[in-house]
């Protein structure tokens, strides 16, 4: 919440001042609020917005698994965008890779720098998104929260091969949830983050939880319940709510 | 290697794997709930269970998806200029053949600059775009892996109905 001191106009008449001592009263200062708006960036990792290679399409995606988690943000928020209070971005992992994208696809589209960002990535997304944290902070971007969705990335291969950074991220965001997803039972997708290695962190985030999820299933982790009953969906929601308040 | 061999096994099966039955959608109903609007649907074939009753994938994105403007491209590498959305969610099975969902629809304008932030509609301009057509096609799609996405068949949702919906409440406005 930003608070500006305005001053209220006095009516005039025909050109002339028509103030009085009572007005001259109420042309005290008064305390205006400015909501401000905020920016989500929702970060896709491998096959999620493009194919991962250059595979059939059952194989390789895209299979748009950053959106589940967007939809359920979008349904919660309707009376925040239509007071324009709010944007939001999908990006895929490769769009906020190195100084150009980021220059070209994420800094581009933030109003200026007071407004609070909201990060949300997953599996490679996760990843690059924890980078992209810090670079934006580092640059006076203020990062209010960023999600990792079972972050993908530590692989050698897939860091050889991928438009991701090499080294470990190491986030500055305002608030950090982390959740690693570790199924009883794999599928497809599970293989896939093996692949790619999921980043297993020891330390950083305020909430670093694991659920029963399967890699691929980006918004049921996102609403799951991690902590004192509440979803990341409920804390992203909550953070919108008291930064548009 | 061992997983490798489970992915070689597994892709070595998608030759023998149908595809599911392309369901048919039927309109049920339409109502307002708060600043939501729900439409409520049946299919013959069950949505949730697509690719989870004899395939061991779960669905990825699923949602209802309708085109405002007349544009009846639903593949999911086109981009609806004007449409609605909804996350799609169980209703009561109404009868062993007949599965009944609803979804709640939020409605947007795609910008031509597909990196831009979607815009969501007022009432007005929602009605606005709809107003000339007897009815909007919506169908539900969903993603999965190892399978191509899944379409229905379109189902017609009758504009009066919606604009009735739409001009009771002050949804999106």
């Amino acid at each position: 919440m930003q608070t500006v001191l305005k001053k209220p106009s006095s009516p005039t008449l025909l050109g002339k001042s028509s103030t009085s001592p009572i007005d001259q009263r109420k042309r005290k200062e008064v305390k205006v609020h400015v909501r401000k708006k905020v920016a989500i960036f929702y970060i896709g990792g491998a096959g999620d917005k493009r194919k991962f290679v250059p595979l059939p399409e059952f194989i390789a995606g895209p299979f748009r698994n950053i959106l589940d988690a967007k939809s359920q943000v979008d349904l919660r928020t309707i009376e925040i965008r239509k007071k324009k209070l709010l944007v939001d971005f999908w990006r895929g992992y490769y769009e906020i890779f190195g100084e150009k994208n980021i220059e070209k696809n994420v800094i581009q589209y933030i109003p200026d720098k007071s407004v609070p960002i909201i990060i949300i990535g997953h599996s490679l997304g996760g990843w690059n998104g924890a980078h992209l944290s810090s670079i934006l902070s580092k640059k006076g971007y203020s990062v209010e929260m960023l999600v990792t969705l079972d972050p993908v990335g530590q692989g050698n291969i897939v860091s050889a091969t991928s438009d991701i950074y090499n080294e470990v991220p190491t986030p500055i965001a305002k608030y950090w949830i982390n959740i690693l997803a570790n199924p009883k039972a794999d599928n497809f997708s599970d293989f896939i983050a093996d692949f790619g290695e999921q980043w297993n962190i020891k330390s950083g985030p305020q909430i670093n939880s694991t659920v029963d999820v399967n890699h691929a299933d980006a918004g049921i982790m996102f609403r799951l319940p991690i902590s004192e009953k509440k979803s990341a969906l409920d804390l992203v929601h909550k953070k919108i709510l008291e930064l548009t308040k | 290697m061992k997983k490798l061999t489970i992915l070689l096994a597994a892709f070595s099966l998608l030759g023998c794997t149908n595809p599911p039955p392309q369901a048919n959608l039927k309109f049920t109903g339409i109502q307002r709930n708060g600043n939501h609007i729900e439409i409520e649907f049946s299919s013959d074939v069950n949505l949730n269970t697509l690719f989870s009753e004899n395939r061991t994938q779960r669905q990825v994105l699923s949602e209802l998806i309708c085109s405002l403007n007349g544009d009846t491209n639903f593949d999911f590498e086109h981009r609806l200029e004007f449409f609605s959305n909804g996350r799609v969610m169980n209703n009561e099975i109404s009868s062993t053949n007949q599965h009944s969902f609803k979804s709640t629809l939020l409605f947007w304008r795609a910008p031509k600059n597909e990196l831009d932030s979607d815009v969501m509609l007022t009432n007005e301009e929602v009605a606005r775009i709809i107003s000339k057509q007897n009815t909007i096609p919506c169908l539900y799609r969903t993603t999965v892996y190892l399978a191509r996405p899944y379409y229905t068949q379109k189902m017609h949702v009758p504009t009066n109905q919606l604009l009735k919906i739409i001009e009771s409440g002050t949804s999106q406005d």
